[in-house]
């Protein structure tokens, strides 16, 4: 049997129970936590690096987590064209462990965020937006103080060229930017996606918008992907 | 610079005692990273009446002690330390401002430099 979706717990994340909450009782995919000191991750279908404060942000947020022994075992599935899903302190992570280009800095208000935001899909051509069609608006909570993307011009010009801007912040109508774009990040982006398009880093927090009573469950739209990835798993 | 006595490399020598030296190191955020903290601390001074301040970066200095044979062999290992910890590549530049022997603690204080009364 297909281990499911395997959530890594850091010290200090706190999303982790929120997403193993939205996988396995909202979405129905087998799910369950993965120690950071966990090295053999063989059997999971997909991985979500959740959000939170790992190691308390120590040094730059999520800088310390990358050498969590869960690492490399995490980059060889990444190679091996593995789903990956990093959340807030997931996609910081990501960043800090150069799974994906970029970084997170602090918010250009230098306020913590925490709110409803409105992101417009860029791509469907990853395995955590093949449900969704480019354009697509879904409605999501932020909860971050180091959520402003940045990478440099040249960077941003391959990730645009390469189809690689996973999400833009926008309105409810989908307009890209302005008021939106409240942290400040380059060209509005809010998730980005490897070369193989396999590893995605999202800002916004889908796990926790999957249930009308949370304030909304557009979460669940991007999340039910994990569905196919599980079932798709040998 | 160099040191007398350092990289023979031929295996004769006895182990050296170990040294230790005292890095400072200075990370920045790169030339164009935005810095809101640096632009918040400008706008701190201002308030202040410091009406000819130009501009603020804001960053991160580090003390690290390192054991090692010679002042060379310290630099090297710092920098790579940099290179994969104390700094974000992507967002960051640094400088090995100071190396020295000497133990962290007896190391120049800051309170040498200013901030006192």
């Amino acid at each position: 049997m297909s281990g499911g979706v395997g959530v890594i717990t850091f010290p200090g994340s706190n999303g982790d129970v929120d997403a193993l909450h939205a996988l396995r009782d909202d979405i129905g995919v087998p799910a369950r936590l993965v120690d950071h000191r966990e090295t053999d991750l063989a059997g999971f279908g997909a991985l979500v690096l959740p959000g939170g404060f790992s190691y308390g942000d120590y040094l730059r947020s999520g800088a310390i987590a990358r050498f969590a022994p869960v690492v490399e075992p995490l980059r060889a599935f990444a190679a091996r064209g593995g789903p990956v899903l990093g959340i807030c302190n997931g996609f910081q992570v990501l960043t800090e462990a150069h799974l994906l280009p970029g970084a997170l800095l602090r918010n250009r208000t230098l306020r913590f965020h925490c709110h409803w935001t409105h992101v417009r899909v860029e791509t469907a051509a990853t395995p955590w937006t093949a449900d969704l069609d480019e354009g697509d608006v879904l409605r999501l909570p932020v909860a971050h103080g180091d959520g402003a993307y940045y990478a440099d011009d040249e960077t941003v010009a391959r990730l645009e060229a390469e189809g690689r801007v996973v999400a833009r912040y926008c309105d409810a109508e989908g307009r890209v930017g302005g008021e939106a774009n409240a942290n400040g990040s380059v060209a509005a982006i809010a998730g980005v996606a490897s070369p193989g398009g396999n590893v995605v880093g999202l800002m916004p927090h889908p796990e926790r918008a999957t249930d009308p009573l949370l304030g909304g469950d557009d979460g669940l739209r991007m999340l039910r992907a994990a569905l196919t990835m599980v079932a798709a798993q040998v | 610079m160099t040191e007398p006595g350092v990289g023979s490399g031929d295996g004769s020598v006895l182990a050296e005692p170990e040294r230790t030296w005292v890095a400072d190191v200075v990370v920045l955020p790169k030339p164009g990273v935005n810095d809101p903290q640096g632009e918040a601390i400008h706008g701190g001074l201002a308030s202040l009446g410091y009406a000819d301040v130009r501009r603020v970066r804001s960053g991160r200095f580090f003390r690290v002690a390192v054991a090692a044979p010679d002042v060379h062999s310290a630099r090297v290992s710092v920098v790579a330390m940099c290179d994969q910890l104390l700094a974000n590549p992507v967002i960051e530049a640094y400088r090995v401002a100071n190396i020295a022997e000497g133990d962290l603690e007896a190391a120049v204080g800051l309170d040498d430099v200013g901030g006192g009364s």
